[in-house]
C-alpha cells in the first residue's frame, strides 16, 4: 500500500530547480608577498520535487572550479581537468516521507545535513556530519553525510533517531591540512577508515522540547570523530617516514538550552565526550615505543552565548567556546571568545559585520582573529561582498599557524 | 406642548445615535471592536506579494505565504526571491519567535527585542507582523470621528513589551475595519505609516487586500497585496510548529 502511494505520488512530482553561483577572489597578504589564492568558485544546482503532500525529493550538485590551472608538464596541457581544475560532487540527496507508517513520524533518507545544537555555529553536540573546513575563513561550516533520520513529533517535543552507515571524514582546505591537523613534515601519511561493517556504523538520538520559555534538548551520539589522529609512526631511513592515521571512536552525551530574558537571547550547549583510548605506536630505526595519543577519559566541550539587538539596530552576538572543533582531551581544550557585531543600512541592502575572536590557550598564550565583511545587495538575488580576515597568534596557538593567511576577499553571489 | 417637546427631544437623540455611532462607546470599546473585526476568523491563510520600494523607486519583490490562527499563532514563509526561498518565521506566542534558515537546516529562536528589527528588508518589523490584538498591549485614550473614521490614540500598557511610544489608528465607523496606523517612536516622532485599502468582505469577513507601510525617515515603503485568501479551514496547531516550518515550501 505504501509503495503504491509512493509510486502514485512520484508520477506527480513537479521538479523545480534553484541554486547559486558564487565567484570568490582571495588576496593573501599575511606572508612575505601578496598573492592571489587559488580558491574555488562554486556553482550549486538544486532540484526539489514535492510529490503529493507526503513525499519530497531534494538533490544538489556542487561544482567547484578554480581560476588557476596547475599543469606540471606538457602532457597536462592535453587534459581538460588540468587546464580547468574542478571538483564535482553530490552535495545533498535525500527523500523525505511525512507521516511514514504513523502520522507523527517523518523520515529523511539520504545524504543530508543534520544540524544539532542551539548555540550559534559553535556546536559541541553537532557531531553527526563532518566539519567542512574547505573554506578556511568559514571554518564553522559542516558538510552533509549519508544518514537515515526519523523524527517523531509530540505536542511540543520531538524525538529524533539517526543511523549513519559509516563515517564521512572532515573536509580540509586544498593544500591546507596543516591549518587544522598540524604540520606532518616530510611524512607520507596513510589514512585508515573503519571497515564498512554494521558494527562500525554510527547512531544518535535526540529529544528536544520546551518547558515554559525554555527550549532544550538532550542527545546521545555513538560514532567516530571525523578528524583523524596519528596511530602509527615509522621512521626507517632511507625510506620515506610514514605516519598512519585513524578516526577515534567516541560517544557524546549532549544537552543544550535557549531562552530569552528581557530581550536578550541566551543559550548554552555542552557535549561530554567519551573517547576510546588511542595509542601511537612509533617505530624508529627498529626501536618501537607506545604513547597514549588520546586518553579514554571524558572531557567536556561547551559554548555559552547570548545576543541582543540594540534599539539603534546594532546586533551583538557573543559566545564563549571551550574546545575548538579539532581539540581533544581535557588537557588540550582551549578557549575562544567571539564577539560579532552587525548593522544593516538602507533597508538591509548593506550589511556590515565584524567578528572578533580571542583565542586563549591554556590561559597563557593568546591569539586574535578579526573578520570583517561588507555585503551589498544591489538587486534581488545578487550579493556582493568585500571583507578581510586578519589573524595574529602567539607561538603555540591555533591562530599562530594561520598568521600567514591574512587575506582580503571579494565575492559575488547570484541565487536563482 | 410638553409632549411635542418630548417627542422632538427623542427624535433628536435618535438622530444623534444613528449618525454618530461613537457616542456612548469608550475608546477601549471601539478598539475592542476593531480587534474583533481583525480577528473574527478562527484561522486564515493567504499569499502576499510584497514590493519593497526605495526612495529612487527601485523595486524589490517578495512573495510570502502567511498563515494565522487565533491571536497568537502566525507563520510566514518566503517563496521568492530565490536567495530567501524557504526562509520561515514562526510565532507561537509573544515570547517564542523562531526563524528557519534553510541554508543551515536550522530553526533559530529570536530574542523578543529583535522584534524592532525589520523583517527581511521590508518596512514591517517582527513586532508589526506579530501584532494582532491591539488591546492586549495598548490602551485607547482619545477618540474623535472624522470623515467616517474613528481616530484612536493608543498608549502602551505599562506591562507591554512594545517598541513604539504610541500609535494612532483609524478605522471605518461603518464596519470597524482598520484603515490606517501611524507609528511613533520614543521621541514621539511619527516614523511609519500603514494604510490599508482595497477592503472586501470575503466569506463574511472584512479584509484589506492592500497594505502600504511607509518608513518616513528613509522614504522607503513596502506594498503588500493579498491573494488566495482563505478563512476557517480548520488549521490545526501542528501547522504552526517546528515540523511545518522546516518542511520544504511547495
Amino acid at each position: 500500500m505504501f509503495l503504491l502511494m509512493v509510486n502514485t505520488q512520484l508520477t506527480n512530482a513537479q521538479p523545480t530547480f534553484s541554486g547559486f553561483l558564487q565567484l570568490d577572489k582571495r588576496f593573501v597578504t599575511g606572508g612575505d608577498s601578496t598573492y592571489i589564492d587559488n580558491f574555488y568558485n562554486q556553482f550549486r544546482l538544486e532540484m526539489s520535487a514535492p510529490a503529493g503532500s507526503r513525499l519530497y525529493i531534494f538533490t544538489s550538485m556542487d561544482l567547484r572550479f578554480y581560476d588557476f590551472p596547475d599543469p606540471q608538464s606538457l602532457s597536462d596541457l592535453e587534459r581538460l581537468e588540468s587546464e580547468f581544475p574542478h571538483e564535482l560532487s553530490v552535495w545533498e540527496a535525500f527523500i523525505d516521507v511525512y507521516g511514514f507508517l504513523f502520522d507523527d513520524l517523518d523520515i529523511r533518507v539520504g545524504k543530508q545535513r543534520i544540524a544539532w545544537g542551539r548555540a550559534d555555529k559553535l556546536n559541541p553536540t553537532d557531531n553527526l556530519n563532518p566539519n567542512d573546513f574547505s573554506d578556511f575563513v568559514n571554518f564553522t561550516e559542516m558538510a552533509p553525510s549519508w544518514a537515515f533520520k526519523g523524527t517523531w513529533y509530540f505536542d511540543d517535543s520531538r524525538l529524533t533517531g539517526v543511523w549513519l552507515p559509516g563515517i564521512t571524514p572532515v573536509l580540509l582546505p586544498r593544500n591546507g591540512s596543516t591549518l587544522f591537523l598540524g604540520d606532518l613534515g616530510a611524512f607520507n601519511d596513510e589514512l585508515n577508515l573503519p571497515d564498512r561493517t554494521s558494527a562500525n556504523s554510527m547512531f544518535a538520538f535526540r529529544w528536544d522540547g520546551s518547558i515554559d520559555k525554555w527550549d532544550y534538548s538532550i542527545s546521545y551520539f555513538n560514532g567516530y570523530d571525523d578528524i583523524p589522529i596519528a596511530t602509527s609512526l615509522t621512521i626507517f631511513p632511507p625510506l620515506q617516514p610514514q605516519i598512519e592515521m585513524e578516526f577515534p571512536r567516541m560517544q557524546v552525551i549532549g544537552a543544550d538550552v535557549v531562552t530569552e530574558l528581557s530581550g536578550i537571547g541566551i543559550w548554552g550547549e555542552a557535549g561530554l565526550f567519551l573517547p576510546e583510548k588511542v595509542e601511537l605506536i612509533s617505530d624508529v630505526n627498529g626501536f618501537s615505543s607506545r604513547e597514549i595519543q588520546l586518553e579514554d577519559d571524558p572531557y567536556l566541550k561547551f559554548t555559552i552565548g547570548g545576543d541582543y539587538t540594540f534599539t539603534n539596530g546594532i546586533y551583538l552576538n557573543t559566545q564563549w567556546m571551550h574546545g575548538f572543533f579539532t581539540d581533544r582531551g581535557t588537557e588540550n581544550l582551549n578557549d575562544y571568545f567571539v564577539i560579532r557585531l552587525e548593522q544593516d543600512f538602507f533597508n538591509e541592502d548593506v550589511l556590515v559585520a565584524l567578528n572578533n575572536t580571542l583565542e586563549v590557550n591554556d590561559w597563557e598564550q593568546l591569539g586574535y582573529g578579526l573578520s570583517s565583511e561588507l555585503t551589498y545587495q544591489a538587486i534581488d538575488n545578487l550579493e556582493a561582498g568585500l571583507g578581510a580576515f586578519l589573524i595574529w597568534g602567539e607561538e603555540g596557538t591555533l591562530f599562530n599557524s594561520w598568521e600567514e593567511l591574512d587575506q582580503v576577499f571579494v565575492r559575488f553571489r547570484v541565487d536563482f | 406642548m410638553k409632549l411635542f417637546k418630548y417627542i422632538l427631544s427623542l427624535n433628536l437623540l435618535l438622530i444623534v445615535f444613528i449618525t454618530l455611532p461613537a457616542v456612548g462607546q469608550s475608546p477601549d470599546q471601539i478598539l475592542a471592536k476593531i480587534d474583533s473585526v481583525q480577528n473574527a476568523f478562527s484561522d486564515m491563510s493567504a499569499t502576499e506579494q510584497m514590493k519593497l520600494i526605495d526612495e529612487e523607486n527601485r523595486v524589490k519583490k517578495r512573495v510570502v505565504e502567511i498563515k494565522q490562527k487565533g491571536k497568537e499563532l502566525r507563520m510566514v514563509r518566503f517563496r521568492e526571491p530565490a536567495d530567501v526561498r524557504g526562509v520561515g518565521f514562526l510565532r507561537l506566542d509573544s515570547d517564542r519567535l523562531y526563524l528557519y534558515l534553510p541554508a543551515f537546516r536550522k530553526v533559530r529562536r529570536i530574542a523578543s527585542l529583535a522584534t524592532n528589527e525589520n523583517f527581511m528588508g521590508t518596512d514591517f518589523t517582527y513586532e508589526d507582523m506579530s501584532q494582532s490584538v491591539y488591546a492586549d498591549d495598548y490602551t485607547a485614550r482619545e477618540l474623535s470621528t472624522q470623515q467616517g473614521q474613528y481616530r484612536l490614540f493608543l498608549e502602551p500598557k505599562p506591562s507591554a513589551d512594545v517598541n513604539y511610544h504610541h500609535l494612532v489608528i483609524l478605522a471605518d465607523t461603518s464596519n470597524y475595519v482598520l484603515r490606517k496606523v501611524e507609528f511613533y517612536d520614543r521621541e514621539e516622532e511619527k516614523i511609519k505609516e500603514l494604510t490599508i485599502d482595497n477592503i472586501e468582505k470575503i466569506d463574511g469577513y472584512w479584509m484589506g487586500k492592500t497594505m502600504r507601510m511607509v518608513s518616513l525617515d528613509e522614504n522607503h515603503k513596502t506594498v503588500l497585496e493579498l491573494s488566495d485568501i482563505q478563512f476557517d479551514q480548520g488549521l490545526s496547531d501542528s501547522e504552526f510548529s517546528d515540523r511545518s516550518l522546516k518542511r520544504p515550501i511547495r
